[in-house]
């Protein structure tokens, strides 16, 4: 069998996201209703996520020793990240634990590509998920003007690189969690939609003074404080210093590589087993 | 229907607890970021810590009986609702069945727990009087009769536009997090929103249980509103679902 070099698979992942995102444009533009109502809908969501942050930042003039805008800028960083994940995981390539507990993931397997390649591009819907961008890129044009940033060469750099961390903190938690689907498909089918919950419902919260060992199990255990607090603190400069721009990069590293082994492990247990259950919706087929 | 829909909670094995887990932790976070923000500061239009964190407490304990998901867009997603239809009962009363069933497995298995164990996270469980807490659970039985019919006129509606289900209960959740007073309460709001979203059906869904509960509410007045807007969702529900029964569409099966 031939191998493909790395070049080539680079090659056919920008192939498939071109693909993808046709017939996700294609899918919405079917009908001007479901646009508008997908749109809507969206919107409506993305900004009830964070209303009620929004409303106490607002009623007490900030949360903690966080300032009002300081919040705004916590809120807008978090609603981005959700946001990217919709765009670039949709299809419940981030709710992993539904597809393998629906029996999908050998839709996966038995495509000529690497896994890796599959889950990257199969989730790719810049159509139907460019509104859950929206709030989070609103709130943070709207709290920059007003904040004092640290004058640090690279400050954008530094933004991306702690986004992209971000986003891999929620994935690296999603498919860590999401894995013990392999093994209880019917009990823990749903599980990914409880562990996403979880993280974006608190993913705005502001975790100073809960204790040094709450705040450790909130960025290991469950890294909550990954997804957005950690990396404003940075970025604002209340963390202390340069290294604080480096911790969600280092804490999406070691997350990933405890998701890497825990979906592994799964794999190898379920290339024992297979699968039982079969439904048929909510993937990209 | 009750029955067999809690049993079904048990599934495969017990890994269901690890939910129980995560929405543990919530509380836990809910609780610590209150103690943040009211931390030094007196009561707010009645609201002081303690009151605060009762209200949140009892929020997280209540919180499926007063959400009413019955999850009936599943049925018009997968197509299992079809099969409802030839069953001797109204296709709503199928899935308010097996919520309630759902809502006493749970209220077994994590809210008491939590109920017995928030004194150990420094928060009072206890009622504001004996007689807020009869209060609050016929305020409870008026938030259930609210919120289902508000999920059955969200349903209804989606028939009517032939639009996904899912879409208009995923508004309706998201929204009514907020409307509801589930999250915040409505003292804290500012610009006077609380006060309008006081009117509005969602807040008998918790705010005013939960309200009445710690002592804050004008119970008759809110216990009143709450039964009318009962009646007036239910009435335009069933007549919303009679006139639309004939678009009723099913994917899968």
């Amino acid at each position: 069998m031939e191998v493909k070099g790395f070049w080539h698979w680079v090659r056919h992942t920008l192939r498939l996201f071109a693909l993808y995102g046709k017939m996700d444009t294609l899918g919405l533009m079917r009908s001007m209703g479901m646009l508008l109502t997908m749109m809507l809908s969206d919107t409506v969501l993305n900004i009830a996520a964070v209303m009620g942050m929004l409303l106490l930042a607002e009623r007490f003039g900030g949360i903690g020793n966080w300032s009002k805008y300081q919040v705004l800028f916590l809120l807008g960083y978090g609603g981005l990240v959700d946001g990217i994940i919709n765009v670039f995981f949709g299809y419940n390539v981030a709710f992993i634990s539904r597809r393998l507990g629906r029996g999908q993931f050998d839709h996966t397997l038995i495509q000529p590509q690497p896994i890796v390649v599959s889950l990257l591009t199969e989730g790719f819907n810049p159509a139907f998920g460019l509104p859950s961008l929206l709030p989070g890129t609103v709130l943070l044009g709207i709290a920059l003007p007003h904040l004092v940033l640290p004058q640090i060469a690279g400050w954008w750099f530094l933004f991306a690189i702690n986004m992209v961390a971000s986003v891999a903190v929620v994935l690296a938690f999603q498919f860590a969690f999401g894995s013990l689907a392999f093994r209880a498909p019917r009990a823990t089918e749903e599980i990914s939609s409880s562990t996403m919950h979880l993280l974006m419902q608190l993913k705005s919260f502001p975790l100073d003074g809960l204790g040094a060992v709450l705040t450790g199990s909130l960025l290991t255990a469950v890294p909550v404080g990954g997804v957005a607090w950690l990396p404003c603190r940075a970025l604002l400069g209340m963390g202390g210093g340069v290294t604080s721009y480096w911790l969600t990069p280092l804490l999406s590293m070691v997350l990933a590589l405890v998701a890497v082994v825990t979906f592994w492990k799964g794999l190898q247990y379920y290339g024992r087993v297979g699968s039982q259950r079969y439904s048929n919706f909510g993937h990209r087929n | 229907m009750a029955v067999m829909s809690a049993a079904g909670f048990m599934g495969d094995n017990a890994l269901f607890l690890i939910d129980y887990l995560l929405r543990f932790l919530r509380v836990i976070l809910f609780f610590a970021l209150w103690r943040l923000i009211l931390h030094g500061k007196g009561a707010i239009n009645g609201y002081t810590l303690s009151t605060t964190l009762t209200y949140t407490l009892i929020s997280e304990v209540f919180r499926e009986v007063m959400e009413c998901r019955t999850w009936l867009e599943s049925g018009f997603w997968d197509g299992s609702v079809s099969m409802r239809y030839l069953r001797p009962m109204s296709v709503f009363a199928q899935y308010a069945a097996e919520w309630s069933g759902g809502v006493a497995f749970r209220l077994l298995t994590f809210s008491i727990p939590l109920l017995l164990l928030s004194s150990l996270m420094g928060v009072n469980p206890l009622p504001a009087s004996p007689q807020a807490g009869i209060l609050f659970l016929a305020s409870l039985l008026l938030a259930v009769f609210v919120g289902l019919g508000i999920e059955y006129l969200f349903s209804g509606l989606a028939i009517a536009f032939r639009t996904h289900p899912w879409i208009f209960n995923r508004m309706r959740a998201a929204i009514g997090e907020i409307l509801s007073g589930a999250l915040l309460p409505f003292a804290f709001m500012p610009l006077g929103l609380g006060k309008i979203f006081s009117y509005l059906p969602f807040a008998g869904q918790a705010s005013t249980p939960l309200s009445i509960y710690v002592g804050q509410a004008d119970s008759p007045r809110l216990m009143a509103l709450q039964l009318f807007w009962g009646v007036v969702l239910w009435l335009i529900a069933g007549r919303l679902w009679e006139k639309n029964k004939e678009k009723v569409v099913a994917y899968g099966g």
